[in-house]
């Protein structure tokens, strides 16, 4: 009997799913070229709402919408360091309704110093284009004792070690570029990791720690309170236009976050293509421009070609380091 | 920050409070509280999650709109999180946690419309007092943020661990025991100090750890769902209505006001507090209400004071949070980073400049936040008495409910499967080891202070090499961190006080004497015990074993906890091997009462639901748990409506509840299957 019954229930559940019309699978017609897209189009945010990843990239989807003629979905698969998300970006199907930002450095890491927990390999990244560069500044406290970078470059040459860096997390991106200052530099800090930014903002604000590599928004919101002591850009950067660079100073430290746009590999040509020319479309909007300047993230536009280039170029940057210091697990 | 003179303060507080009477903003206000107590009752869903929830419908609206939305969900969440935690012994939100100890015994009594108008009204007055503060202090306490340091963190988790005294009944080795269970559960992952990678067994799954929110809700939902099973004809609880209820319960605590004030400044001042929140305040509130309560040992048995100090504090957090995220910019809890990113979003920079520029919008946001208290008190009156009938439920349907709803609401919280085995495996251990008389609350404040722990004392010990050579000297040198460190011993030393009254070292019989009556088969607790130990020394063994792999400052941990699991072990091993102490443990049996047949299937059911959702789609899977697991219930029922075609009925109609509630309203994406 009760065998019986456990029969007549699955065979209940399975008529109900085969028998029923799925309305949702009516307007699934896969492939039609030149007609890309012709359904909502899934973005894979590997972070938290609120975040500053999640943040630019509903700015970016507000202004693509409209130009794409489909709704641009946010889907949050936050997790270790962002992999998570990632991970599930390369398997899924390259049909192009599938991308993710991509926020290298915070891709690229993991695969460097972690590659068989990460689920993902560098390769398998399909750039579409970047619309954004956010840029490393180096702090310290306002009412600190170091008004210039040369301050702490000669404190930290005659103590080595004693001067405490915050960053979110041993082996993290503000970790890396400590470690690429250092280098640079020739100085040698004491990293003290936490667990987020706003706790090494904390940190640092109290005097816990003398300095902390942040982006280039503090230099704004935190006027007062933190002093920038040099931005690692190539040029000046027109929103703190006051922050001389690394380079001037004369110390070669390039450290910038990109926002990117990536697909699973094996993604068409003609989808590279086409996210390409709505990635330009968008950052050539001033009004864009204005909104991703207002959330610290200023907005810049790469190819996919030239994506793909630069983040090559960071992946070597960063295995140097790795190398160097041995840093892998 | 520079502290405003009265009249422009109170100018501001004026033309606030007028822009917070448009038709808008109360709108808002309303919306906002409604979703966010449904959210904070639903198990899973977080009131990080409310608020991160929200936060993409605030992108269109002003920034003070925005702003009080998210700050209407996530107060009401952490009302809402104690609906479920005194229902159904479930807490919705992990600062609830500590209220299920007084909260379910509660409503077994029948008193569940009791239990929440107390945590209804302690929730507002901890809320209002909390908001009180912001509005007029935020100034002078935002600076108080930055004299905290590591030191000072690592002695406010001390503090928080040693109520483990007061969270352990009458046994403390197996609450030790507990709390090194539950810290241990936060050393897998990627360590953020060492950079280590611990227990991750190469999944990349491992590397973010074990996520601390579906740990919670195994350890309350599933572990408490299994134990209905026990009585699986009877609804949960008796409830007895009865007129007056909410005079009963205002003149209750019109007697609690020492309490009520405590449990805010604490509340408020863990608030404040970068990187500490809502769940450690609840445990500090409730260990302290225990210790200054005249009768301690009604605490666990549906004390009202215990309710009373963690959803007082827990919603007092709230207030405290947002001193640090408006004056200086820095969100210090999960809540305050999504706000932080909403205000981001809107081009307003949350800052040292904040109120300068923005002025107009921090003190529409803060007069707003209490409004939504005013707001969660008015929705709570009216709908209590509906809520509570909750309770009369049967278990049939209450199990298969429960279970899907804490498997979607943990699904949703980071689209991930992971976070759903977790949950189910950590469910089936809490079980196991509730059973064998490990508290389980023990657990999880474990579960929630191991990472501070960890990381701030190697903060401290990496600071404290660098500052003064030694990591003593540094601890010594911080006045603050020795006031707090005294505070902490205190509490310790009240805990050891009470075992050592109450004699509760290790008193199993006290804490089963219902598990004693007659029945004459199964394990006995002395055996129970034995296994428990040699267990957990198996476990720590592998442990050490595998931590040879990790770098000294990696290993510290592990090696700590592993010492006391030792300890405790032996303890636990000597204890019941000893003739007079293990002869009194031999004549409990911890297991008399479980149907394991049904247990077996409940929790087949479970696992093949997790499995199959990949496979089938989470509303398809959804479906045929339901269904399943309602039939197996309803083995016991009479008649053929009630045996075949209620489950059909139920399943159907939950599920499309589920739908509506996840997919439609909160649009959270699940796996997609055959239908949808």
């Amino acid at each position: 009997m009760a065998e019986l019954t456990r029969f007549l229930s699955f065979a209940a559940i399975t008529l109900t799913l085969v028998v029923v019309p799925a309305p949702a699978r009516a307007g699934e017609a896969p492939g039609k070229p030149g007609g890309y897209p012709d359904k909502p189009v899934e973005f894979i945010v590997p972070f938290n709402p609120g975040g500053g990843a999640d943040a630019s990239q509903r700015v970016f989807n507000k202004y693509a919408e409209p130009i794409v003629g489909e709704r641009l979905v946010i889907v949050n698969k936050p997790g270790a360091g962002g992999t998570t998300g990632w991970a599930e970006l390369v398997r899924a199907k390259p049909d192009g309704y599938t991308l993710a930002i991509a926020t290298p450095p915070f891709n690229v890491i993991p695969a460097l110093v972690r590659p068989k927990q990460t689920g993902y390999k560098l390769d398998q990244f399909s750039y579409l284009c970047t619309y954004a560069v956010v840029p490393d500044v180096l702090y310290a406290r306002a009412d600190g004792p170091y008004q210039k970078l040369q301050d702490v470059v000669t404190f930290a040459k005659q103590n080595p070690a004693k001067i405490k860096a915050a960053n979110t997390g041993t082996l993290g991106a503000d970790f890396m570029t400590t470690l690429l200052i250092e280098t640079a530099t020739g100085a040698e800090f004491t990293q003290i990791p936490f667990t987020g930014g706003a706790l090494a903002l904390q940190a640092t604000l109290a005097g816990t720690t003398d300095i902390m590599v942040g982006s280039s928004l503090y230099a704004v919101s935190q006027k007062g309170k933190l002093r920038a002591l040099a931005i690692a850009t190539e040029k000046r950067d027109a929103q703190v236009p006051g922050v001389p660079t690394f380079k001037e100073l004369g110390y070669d430290v390039v450290s910038e976050r990109y926002r990117a746009l990536a697909g699973p590999p094996g993604l068409g040509k003609d989808v590279v293509a086409y996210w390409s020319q709505v990635c330009k479309q968008v950052v050539d909007n001033p009004q864009f421009r204005a909104d991703m300047g207002k959330v610290g993230q200023p907005a810049a536009y790469r190819d996919a070609a030239k994506t793909q280039l630069a983040i090559e170029h960071m992946t070597g940057d960063i295995q140097k380091l790795v190398d160097k210091h041995k840093l892998a697990r | 920050m520079d502290l405003p003179a009265t009249s422009v303060l109170a100018g501001e507080i004026l033309r606030a409070i007028g822009i917070n009477l448009e038709l808008s903003h109360l709108f808002v206000v309303a919306v906002g509280t409604v979703i966010g107590t449904i959210i904070g009752a639903l198990p899973g869903l977080s009131a990080v999650s409310a608020v991160a929830l929200m936060l993409p419908f605030t992108f269109s609206m002003e920034p003070a709109t925005g702003l009080i939305m998210l700050g209407a969900v996530y107060m009401s969440a952490e009302y809402g999180g104690s609906i479920s935690a005194i229902l159904i012994n479930t807490p919705g939100t992990s600062g609830a946690a500590c209220t299920v100890l007084d909260g379910t015994p509660l409503t077994r009594k029948g008193q569940a419309q009791e239990a929440l108008y107390t945590s209804l009204l302690a929730g507002t007055v901890g809320g209002a007092f909390g908001c009180l503060v912001l509005l007029f202090f935020t100034p002078v306490l935002a600076d108080l943020s930055l004299f905290l340091g590591p030191a000072e963190m690592f002695w406010i988790v001390v503090a928080g661990l040693s109520m483990v005294a007061s969270l352990s009944g009458r046994n403390i080795v197996k609450g030790l025991i507990g709390v090194a269970l539950g810290m241990a559960l936060t050393i897998p992952g990627q360590d953020a100090v060492s950079g280590d990678m611990r227990f991750t067994y190469d999944n990349p799954d491992m590397v973010g750890g074990i996520p601390v929110v579906p740990a919670l809700l195994g350890l309350f939902a599933v572990a408490s769902i299994l134990n209905i099973l026990e009585n699986p004809g009877e609804s949960i609880a008796p409830l007895t209505i009865r007129k007056g209820a909410l005079g009963f319960v205002i003149r209750k605590l019109l007697g609690m006001k020492v309490l009520l004030l405590w449990s805010s400044i604490l509340g408020t001042l863990v608030g404040i507090v970068p990187g500490a929140g809502a769940s450690i305040s609840a445990f500090i509130a409730y260990g302290e209400a225990k210790r200054i309560s005249k009768h301690p040992e009604e605490f666990g048995h549906g004390s009202y004071e215990g309710v009373v100090a963690p959803e007082c504090a827990n919603n007092a957090v709230i207030g405290g949070a947002m001193v640090p995220l408006l004056a200086l910019g820095i969100p210090g809890s999960g809540s305050a980073a999504v706000m932080y990113g909403a205000l981001t979003v809107h081009g307003i920079l949350a800052g040292p400049r904040l109120f300068t520029e923005h002025g107009d919008v921090a003190y529409t946001f803060m007069v707003g936040l209490m409004f939504t208290v005013l707001a969660m008190l008015i929705f709570g009156l009216a709908t209590i008495r509906w809520s509570s009938l909750m309770v009369r439920a049967p278990a049939r349907l209450m199990v298969p409910g429960v279970l899907a709803l804490s498997v979607i609401g943990t699904y949703g919280l980071n689209n991930s499967l992971f976070d759903v085995y977790v949950l189910v495996a950590t469910g089936i251990a809490a079980y196991l080891l509730g059973k064998v008389g490990v508290p389980i609350v023990t657990i999880a404040l474990g579960l929630v202070l191991g990472n501070l722990a960890e990381v701030s004392f190697q903060q401290a010990v990496m600071v404290g090499q660098v500052d003064k050579g030694s990591t003593l000297l540094y601890f010594a040198s911080r006045p603050l961190a020795l006031v707090l460190m005294l505070c902490a011993f205190a509490i310790l030393a009240s805990g050891v006080v009470q075992i050592v009254r109450g004699r509760a070292i290790a008193d199993d019989v006290e804490e089963n004497t219902s598990a004693l009556a007659g029945r004459a088969r199964g394990m006995t607790m002395r055996r129970a015990n034995i296994l428990l130990a040699a267990g957990l020394l198996a476990l720590v063994a592998y442990a050490f074993v595998q931590a040879r792999a990790f770098s000294e400052q990696g290993a510290q941990f592990p090696h700590a906890l592993g010492g006391l699991l030792i300890v405790m072990s032996v303890i636990l091993f000597v204890i019941s091997v000893h003739p007079k102490s293990g002869a009194a443990v031999a004549r409990i049996l911890p297991f008399a009462g479980v149907p394991w047949g049904l247990w077996c299937a409940v929790v087949g059911a479970l696992v093949l639901f997790g499995y199959l959702t990949p496979v089938f789609g989470f509303y398809e899977s959804a479906f045929g748990f339901l269904l399943l697991a309602t039939w197996i219930m309803s083995a016991g029922e009479l008649g053929i409506a009630r045996r075949w075609l209620m489950p059909v009925v139920f399943a159907f109609a939950f599920d499309a509840f589920l739908y509506v509630v996840f997919a439609l309203v909160l649009q959270i994406p699940t796996p997609h299957g055959v239908l949808v």
